[in-house]
């Protein structure tokens, strides 16, 4: 441990070009080599991603050994190598860039999802939970009395909390059982280890107050506050004692894992133990964040626009993904999830018609909640670097942490069969990536940014049928028939012509009801 | 720990693991002895000055004067062998501070001492130590929040020169409400008009003519900011002042007139400096302002001037110094 252990990186975190105009602010005068006192609750007061900022990088300077920069940024083109037999990239960044197993659990605390930490036994997946609980104002006593140790004779109570036994005696109804809540269901950090070795029956009662926010035993309800969640697990697969139910798994926002011990870095672990100073007892003050800060934080992640422009390459990769055309005779069917639900496996159903495409690689699409989960994450991640507005890159690098355990991979796909892509099949971060990036490059090929008849369709019909008239209707009919034909003339069906084809579909359906209740009328 | 209280001692007892582990963490390079007489020499007073009714909170004080003492060692802030001058004023005026202190130490210890260092560099020694000194004094009537002890401490800052916290002081006092405003600045009620900024706070007499209210900046070589003399630009209806390398914001009111860092740059100031803010003068010296036309022969053969609501700069060929002009109260 460094003996600047309490030091916190001083602002700014990420400096920018100058600003043309300087106000003197109230933190000004009480910020320097003591540490930030600036007011802390004020709303405009603290800026709180230069605080999430600060927070980062004490955890990867002092507490959690990552020298790993694996969430890059460019600036400018960076020097790139070529390394190894396999000509494996390496490209140093030019613009600040971040450790995914300190940032992403960072930005979950921010958001106020739910995290799982993935990693072999003494990777450091309980400190870093542990260390964000610290930041969200907890004790250490609370944070080890509020964690949640999975284990195979885990049962519900256990888990939730016991009715009281002098109200099971004296009770007439269910109604006036009174329960003695565990105290972790009320914070607003909740740490769950080895959640993959507890019982299935547990399991179901977790994913309840996961999901929901609120915990039931004897028809009495426990509303939870909205909460950070750091689940941990030693096997990625799943596995462990138990298997974690689809459910809970599907409920998991963000997985991040714990990469390797670079020995390289021996010394800072000796100096560590010589020192007998443990990150989770000298988190500083200064980085500590108040319920009302969090609560702020959350609010203006959610504020953090995200342009049309990038809203429209989010949607068409994710297009890509979900569309399955052997899966049903009828156009709405056509999905992987039709696949799923039916219980057939894929392969009786053959392939799609283009084997090297991005949605060959999966075995489903991203659900609403994935995709919010992403839109949410990337809005964090601007937020974390303090711009104005979702980037493409804050997409490209949030996306695989988010999709991790939610988009399944067609292991036998034919795309992994070349050497140089067969790594995909372990490195799920780099895949999605590479999936994410080939959808981009298709989206440039058909230009359309400029090229996409069901959005101008769509745009149209977003301002409104307030005094459109019958024959603009017709007209407007009229093009998108036009525009479904010409997907027609081009033979092949892609997941993005899919989705263009049933949005069209529906303001075909929509216009025709204005028709006829126009021509009633009339 | 011999040669110190009861109350002290206790304290010591309760927090021997606490007050360890701060050392192990911050007091490399502090020798054990020399942590133990800081102890002695400046957290007992403050401890046994909050006394028996404040006893609950002398832990929480004990270990963030301990924890800011061994931080502050490093910046000079407080002394090794014995006490230095904001050592010395802030055992003094801790105590002071009472429940504000109790409730959140750590965070009054940083400000005052993060506030203290930012005075005695920008505005030297003794005025920090009066800023320290006055602030501890009306904190027993800051009682609406933590937040407005805060807020007076920075109205004291600019009361005391920290010219370029105006605008924010201003807004501050007017929320602090008309006793503390008065106990703040010697005036119930602050007017913000720009052209009053020379007037004392509260006065009502009629502004005289414009005048060389200050003279700021200098040469480099001794102390000042600027290698040649400096021209003035108006931009954005604030007044900078640059040499052609180091770019200065001015600022200036009745408490005092500052030249302050500022992120723009040079080549941003000259290609956004704006026409409307130049002063008109000649010369002879004679200076337009408002349509009054003012000699003052000290700025004869000004090569530049610039203006903003209520103060206006002009620069000379033959100096290194920004003169600052205004108007005082009563043509004072």
């Amino acid at each position: 441990m460094p003996t600047k252990s309490k030091q916190v990186s001083q602002a700014p975190t990420r400096p920018r070009p100058a600003a043309e105009r300087h106000a003197f602010d109230v933190a000004d005068l009480y910020s320097g080599p003591l540490g930030d006192a600036a007011p802390r609750d004020a709303e405009g007061g603290v800026p709180l991603d230069e605080k999430l900022r600060q927070a980062y990088f004490w955890v990867v300077n002092h507490a959690i050994i990552s020298p790993f920069y694996d969430i890059e940024f460019q600036a400018e083109p960076p020097a790139a190598f070529a390394l190894g037999a396999r000509k494996v990239p390496l490209c140093l960044p030019t613009a600040q860039s971040y450790s995914s197993y300190v940032l992403l659990p960072l930005l979950n605390l921010a958001v106020r999802r739910r995290c799982l930490l993935v990693g072999g036994p003494g990777r450091g997946k309980t400190v870093i939970a542990t260390l964000l609980a610290l930041l969200a104002g907890y004790s250490l006593r609370e944070v080890r009395q509020g964690i949640q140790h999975g284990q195979p004779q885990m049962t519900i109570a256990d888990l939730l909390g016991n009715p009281l036994p002098s109200s099971l005696v004296s009770a007439k109804s269910m109604d006036e059982i009174q329960i003695a809540w565990r105290k972790w269901l009320g914070m607003r950090v909740k740490i769950i280890d080895e959640y993959n070795r507890i019982p299935t029956r547990t399991q179901s009662a977790l994913l309840t107050v996961m999901g929901d926010d609120y915990a039931e035993i004897y028809d009495q309800i426990f509303e939870c506050p909205p909460a950070a969640w750091y689940l941990t697990a030693n096997d990625d697969a799943g596995g462990g004692t138990y298997q974690v139910i689809e459910a809970l798994r599907d409920r998991i926002d963000v997985v991040v894992k714990a990469l390797h011990f670079n020995t390289r870095f021996l010394a800072a672990l000796l100096e560590r133990i010589e020192e007998g100073v443990s990150p989770e007892n000298a988190v500083p003050e200064e980085i500590v964040f108040t319920p009302a800060e969090l609560d702020r934080i959350e609010r203006e992640v959610r504020a953090v626009p995200l342009a049309a422009g990038l809203q429209k390459r989010i949607a068409f990769f994710a297009s890509e993904l979900e569309f399955f055309e052997p899966a049903a005779r009828r156009l709405e069917y056509m999905t992987k999830d039709t696949v799923k639900v039916a219980g057939v496996p894929f392969e009786s159903l053959g392939e799609l018609e283009d084997p090297t495409s991005i949605g060959a690689q999966t075995r489903n699409g991203l659900s609403v909640r994935a995709l919010m989960t992403c839109l949410v994450f990337a809005k964090a991640l601007a937020y974390f670097r303090g711009n104005a507005e979702v980037s493409f890159e804050d997409v490209r690098q949030i996306l695989p942490f988010v999709l991790h355990d939610k988009l399944v991979q067609h292991k036998t796909a034919p795309a992994f069969d070349a050497p140089e892509h067969a790594a995909y099949r372990s490195d799920l971060v780099s895949w999605i990536r590479m999936l994410f990036d080939r959808s981009c490059q298709e989206y440039d090929r058909l230009d359309r940014d400029s090229s996409d008849p069901a959005a101008r369709e769509l745009e149209l019909f977003e301002r409104g049928l307030e005094g459109l008239g019958e024959r603009a209707v017709d007209e407007r009919l009229a093009a998108i028939e036009r525009a479904l034909r010409d997907v027609e003339k081009g033979g092949k069906l892609y997941g993005h012509l899919y989705d263009d084809v049933l949005a069209l579909k529906y303001l075909h359906q929509r216009y025709t009801n204005y028709r006829i209740w126009l021509r009633c009328r009339a | 720990m011999p040669g110190v209280s009861e109350l002290f001692r206790g304290v010591c007892a309760g927090e021997r693991e606490r007050l360890n582990a701060l050392f192990r963490t911050h007091g490399r390079g502090v020798e054990p002895d020399a942590a133990l007489e800081l102890l002695r020499r400046t957290v007992a007073p403050v401890v046994d000055a909050l006394g028996a009714p404040a006893a609950g909170a002398a832990p929480a004080v004990a270990t963030a004067l301990f924890e800011v003492a061994l931080r502050g060692q490093a910046r000079g802030l407080f002394g090794a062998r014995t006490a230095g001058a904001f050592e010395t004023a802030l055992v003094a005026a801790l105590p002071r501070f009472g429940p504000a202190l109790g409730r959140a130490p750590r965070r009054l210890l940083g400000a005052l001492g993060n506030g203290w260092a930012r005075l005695e560099r920008e505005l030297g020694r003794d005025t920090a130590t009066r800023w320290l000194d006055a602030w501890s004094t009306v904190a027993p009537s800051c009682t609406a929040s933590d937040e407005a002890l805060y807020d007076a401490g920075l109205v004291l800052a600019w009361r005391f020169g920290l010219a370029e916290a105006r605008d924010k002081a201003l807004a501050r006092a007017a929320a602090l409400g008309p006793e503390l405003c008065e106990a703040l600045t010697g005036a119930r009620e602050l007017d913000p008009a720009p052209e009053r900024r020379f007037a004392p706070p509260g006065s009502r007499a009629r502004l005289g003519p414009p005048a060389v209210v200050a003279r700021v900046g200098g040469f480099v070589g001794f102390g000042g900011p600027f290698a040649r003399p400096p021209d003035v630009y108006g931009l954005g209806g604030r007044l900078y002042a640059t040499d052609g390398d180091v770019v200065r914001e001015l600022f200036a009111d009745v408490f005092g007139a500052r030249l302050v860092p500022t992120p723009l740059g040079c080549e941003a100031l000259l290609e956004g400096a704006s026409e409307a803010q130049v002063l008109t003068l000649n010369a002879a010296g004679v200076v337009d302002w408002d349509g009054a036309r003012v000699s003052l022969p000290e700025l004869r053969d000004a090569k530049s001037g610039a203006r903003s609501p209520g103060v206006a700069a002009v620069a000379l060929a033959t100096s290194h110094a920004v003169f600052v002009l205004g108007r005082r109260a009563g043509g004072a």
